[in-house]
């Protein structure tokens, strides 16, 4: 049995707008563990991208317990979130968020500067296939290499978990399968612990297990025998 | 019902509200100095053209030794005189019951039926002097305020070494002496000096003039040729002593005036431009920020089917900044108008000071204003009616960056490349903060530095040239043994004696006349120095002229002058210029008293005596010059200076306030702008930086260096700038009777600089606290 790095004991995330209430997630429960990779489906609204941010120490639950490892993610504050964010975990996001005055080996030295034992940028580079792009601004990417180059700059600093928000929401079926490769790659290399939300059914097949949102709960676990290789995977 | 566009407006205007407000203000001030400048010109000019038409001011002055009274009906021959009035006007010494220190006065003899002709008197209180009554007195508005007096009180006169007492029964004003200083003073003291009028009778008694006058007022009739009225009236008076009749433009209230009025138009012209362009340089960057980070805003509408509405849209925007600037600048105007008002009215004694705000003013302020918001948001609300919506609907096209950096920038970490790349990539808008905050930072040293100048004018250089505690200058010259009677009045310990003598000074076509004063080499009390405040080497022969003079002639050392002197036998002599002095007020020659005596071919005279007191004695000393005959102004030079600090020092110091406080807005509004507007621009990669687990504190660093090295570079090029500044707007402040010196202390560099760094960091809290909220998931929702 793998450690458990990531707990979630009823967890409620509740927005006051005006004086209406709305949940986004209402005492959820949850277990992730050491090296697994989770794929997050549910419907548009069912708080998935809520679940990865408080998961991910940027944002803050209502009530309920979340906890990485010993760090208690709730009672956390801003300080201990930032540190925790440095150290622990590494974003992906639809949009590729990269900085449009840093080349590529720059955006991913951001983190390389102030990371521990960070790989070298190039080293990143190579490995989600952009050895020969290093030197290029964003604006001089596809959107799928934008995203490959947010995937290294994520990884860089050998991070103990992965989140990612729908990280080929904007991209085609084979632009999105290089960037699923080099997540499936990073997970089975360093062990790095993965959760990727998507809309996307068919990329639920390279997971270890799947998990079902709805109204702001895990409706529904589905743990695969056999993960699918990306380069398998189409839509 | 609000259109949905305009809702938006307002929630643009509530988010911008830190910079609509700035912008606002720094428009205010330039509105505010443009109407308040203007309401005290017009205020000034308006009182005086009414109370010189009241009072009938004269055209022309002439005073003279002695003239027996039938030569005057020879004044109404002279073609171009419409009306006239001679007198007898003499400088003596009051006593005041219960005020020790002798007090100066003019006294000016009314005719035999009290009514003058021309500088009419307007009778503020009591009445006029009844038909003979050879004791009664009028006084000065200025006069009966700063001593409490009332028609019924008494005044006495040492009149040729006779006191005689008078009964106050009027209180007037004169167009004369709508602004009065004693004989030798700067500025007025009304405690201490006053205009007296009396019945002719009763100066010529006192005199020995009956029958005599010895001061002619005449004005001009239509058509009049100034310059013949002038050489017809000297020559029918050159042999009875007669000095050189002049305009109004060296009659000392009418000067101090039109000088006044002159400086506030100056004000007026010269100031309200920065802050305008410095507005709308502000309002371009502002609204070119809020165009550029809503291009798919704005091609979401136009894709809707909105037209021209939407450049309206932004228009709108321009309009709420300059209406909001120009109602707060036009109230501000309005109010600081009344305060320079306020601080004028000892100034300038009219019966009447009526504040005169002309309707165009503010109108024409309004439209600077307006024109100046137009002129700032032109370019965006053009950019909004040119894009086209397919096109706006992408991301504007990155800058160029370029990667081929030097070398060493590769150990640059990549956090700070990011800053640099900023900078090099929109080299225009830094350019443009840099700019801004170089403006402010001359400002408000132009604003702080009128202390210094004060301070080095009192302390320094009026100190150094008159080193003396009283000054008594007499009735006319008198032989030298006067200087050992001086010498011997109780509290005196140390007397020097000086020459004065009027001249009248040609150089080619131009002629001026001025004083020549006369001192040795050895004088202690009073000196001449250059502009390093040395004692300059009074030469054997030739005359120095004060700088602002020789300035105006347009002679050089070693230029030759023709000297006439005034006095006496009306010597005509050429001279050289043998240098120029720095003095700060008023404008003069000065000689060596021997030169001079020589010159005048006439046994030595002295027509002042400076003193040093024993300050033990100086009660004695009050009871004895008003005990003295033949003193007819006596000043105390601690007391002057005393006066000038807390007369025109409160002045000054209140404008500097003012101008100190506007400078800081605008430093306020540029740094806060360009701090603002970095944070929009970064927000979404500040964002991802922190996500990235940078700590609010790195973020901070990384938004704030772009404006910290600005700041940097800003300030020593700023304060630069300023030094020139002021010595320009001291020249355009310079009239030919005053000067200020460039006098800049170190502590105004200081405070300047410190202004500027307080505004950069009040600029960077409010900003920062922005980012110390920063909600990460919503900057990510909304992706700025
Ligand atoms: N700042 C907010 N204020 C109010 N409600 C919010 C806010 N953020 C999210 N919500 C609400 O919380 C719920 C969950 O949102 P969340 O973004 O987690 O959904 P999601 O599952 O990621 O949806 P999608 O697949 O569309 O991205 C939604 O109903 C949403 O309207
Ligand atoms: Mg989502």
């Amino acid at each position: 049995m793998k450690p458990l790095v990531f707990a979630a004991h009823s967890l409620s995330k509740i927005y006051h707008v005006g004086s209406v209430e709305i949940a986004a997630l209402r005492e959820l429960d949850l277990n992730i563990f050491e090296g697994e990779f989770i794929v997050l489906l549910g419907p548009s609204g069912s708080g998935k991208s809520t679940l990865l941010n408080i998961l991910g120490g940027l944002d803050s639950a209502t009530s309920g317990a979340a906890a990485w490892r010993d760090h208690n993610l709730v009672a956390a504050s801003d300080e201990e979130l930032t540190l925790y964010r440095r150290q622990h975990v590494g974003f992906v996001f639809q949009s590729y968020n990269l900085i449009p005055s840093l080349t590529a080996r720059e955006n991913v030295a951001l983190v390389t500067d102030i990371a521990e034992r960070p790989m070298k940028p190039e080293d990143a580079l190579s490995r989600v296939g952009l050895d020969a792009r290093m030197d290029h601004f964003p604006s001089q990417l596809s959107g799928g290499e934008q995203q490959r180059v947010a995937i290294a700059r994520a990884i860089a600093k050998r991070p103990d978990v992965l989140l990612c928000d729908e990280p080929t929401g904007a991209l085609d079926s084979r632009t999105g399968v290089t960037v699923l490769a080099a997540l499936d790659e990073v997970n089975r290399a360093f062990g790095t612990t993965t959760i990727v939300i998507t809309h996307n059914i068919a990329i639920a097949a390279m997971a270890d297990r799947v998990m079902h949102m709805a109204d702001g709960q895990v409706a529904r676990v589905d743990e695969n025998k056999q993960r699918a290789r990306p380069e398998d995977i189409r839509w | 019902m609000v259109s949905a566009l305009d809702r938006k407006l307002l929630r643009d205007c509530w988010r911008l509200g830190g910079q609509i407000i700035t912008i606002a203000l720094v428009m205010a001030s330039g509105i505010a100095v443009f109407i308040s400048a203007l309401a005290a010109y017009h205020s000034l000019q308006t009182s005086q053209e009414r109370f010189y038409e009241e009072g009938r001011f004269a055209d022309v002055f002439l005073r003279l030794k002695r003239a027996p009274l039938p030569v005057a009906d020879r004044i109404a021959e002279i073609p171009g005189i419409a009306q006239y009035d001679v007198r007898l006007v003499f400088d003596v010494i009051i006593d005041l019951p219960g005020v020790s220190l002798p007090l100066s006065g003019r006294m000016v003899g009314l005719p035999a039926d009290g009514r003058l002709q021309i500088n009419k008197l307007h009778l503020m209180a009591g009445r006029m002097i009844g038909a003979d009554r050879l004791d009664e007195v009028l006084v000065t508005q200025g006069f009966a305020e700063g001593n409490a007096l009332r028609p019924g009180d008494m005044v006495s006169a040492l009149l040729n070494g006779r006191k005689q007492r008078f009964q106050i029964v009027g209180v007037v004003a004169s167009p004369e002496y709508v602004f009065s200083v004693a004989p030798g003073e700067a500025l007025p003291d009304d405690k201490r000096y006053g205009v007296f009028y009396v019945a002719h009778d009763a100066l010529a008694h006192a005199f020995a003039m009956e029958g005599a006058f010895n001061d002619v007022v005449a004005t001009y009739s239509p058509g009049a040729n100034a310059r013949s009225v002038e050489a017809a009236l000297d020559q029918l008076f050159a042999r009875w002593g007669g000095l050189v009749a002049h305009g109004r433009g060296q009659q000392p209230s009418h000067r101090q005036l039109m000088d006044e009025v002159r400086q506030q138009g100056t004000m007026a012209t010269t100031i309200p431009p920065v802050f305008l362009l410095v507005s709308a340089f502000l309002l371009r960057v502002v609204m070119g920020r809020l165009v550029a980070s809503q291009r798919e805003q704005i091609a979401t509408l136009k894709a809707l089917g909105y037209g021209s509405e939407i450049s309206w849209h932004f228009a709108k925007f321009a309009a709420i900044v300059v209406t909001l600037g120009a109602v707060v600048g036009v109230v501000l105007g309005i109010m600081t108008g009344q305060a320079i008002l306020a601080t004028y009215r000892p100034f300038f004694r009219f019966p009447e000071f009526t504040y005169d705000v002309r309707l165009w003013t503010p109108l024409a302020a309004t439209a600077l204003a307006f024109a100046s918001g137009v002129g700032g948001a032109l370019a965006a609300v053009r950019e909004v009616g040119r894009l086209r919506p397919a096109e706006a609907m992408r991301p504007p096209a990155p800058p160029a960056y370029t990667s081929r950096d030097p070398r060493f920038w590769h150990a640059v970490p990549a956090r700070w490349m990011m800053a640099i790349r900023g900078v090099m990539a929109h080299p225009l808008r830094a350019g443009l903060t840099l700019g801004g905050i170089v403006t402010a930072a001359p400002l408000i040293l132009l604003s702080i530095f009128w202390t210094d100048a004060l301070n080095n004018m009192i302390d320094v250089q009026l100190a150094a040239t008159d080193r003396s505690d009283a000054v008594l200058a007499f009735v006319e010259p008198l032989p030298p043994r006067v200087t050992d009677e001086v010498r011997r009045l109780p509290g005196v310990i140390f007397a020097e004696p000086i020459r004065t003598t009027p001249v009248r000074l040609r150089v080619a076509t131009q002629s001026y006349e001025t004083g020549v004063l006369g001192i040795s080499r050895e004088q202690q009390l009073r000196r001449v120095l250059d502009e390093h405040l040395a004692p300059i080497d009074i030469k054997s022969d030739g005359l120095l002229m004060s700088r602002r003079l020789s300035e105006k002639l347009g002679l050089r050392s070693g230029d030759e002058v023709d000297v006439e002197f005034l006095e006496g036998r009306r010597l005509r002599r050429e001279t050289v210029l043998a240098g120029t002095v720095n003095d700060l007020i008023g404008v003069s020659a000065y000689a060596d008293r021997i030169w001079l005596d020589r010159f005048l071919q006439e046994d030595r005279r002295v027509s002042a005596v400076l003193v040093r007191l024993d300050s033990a004695q100086t009660e004695d000393f009050y009871a004895a010059v008003k005990r003295t005959p033949k003193i007819a102004t006596v000043s105390f030079t601690a007391r002057s200076m005393r006066n000038f600090r807390e007369t025109t020092g409160a002045v000054v110091l209140l404008m500097a306030g003012f101008f100190t406080l506007f400078a800081i807005t605008i430093a306020f509004g540029v740094v806060y702008n360009s701090a603002r507007i970095a944070y929009h621009e970064h927000a979404l990669e500040l964002a991802t930086l922190r996500i990235l687990g940078l700590t609010k504190l790195e973020t901070a660093r990384l938004l704030f260096a772009e404006i910290v090295i600005e700041i940097a570079l800003a300030i020593p090029i700023g304060l630069v700038l300023g030094r020139s500044l002021v010595r320009l707007l001291l020249l355009a402040f310079e009239t030919e009777m005053f000067e200020i010196p460039a006098a800049i202390g170190p502590a105004s560099y200081v405070l300047t600089a410190l202004s500027v760094l307080v505004a950069t960091i009040a600029s960077m809290i409010a900003i920062g606290r922005q980012l110390w909220r920063f909600d990460l998931v919503s900057v990510l929702k909304t992706r700025a």
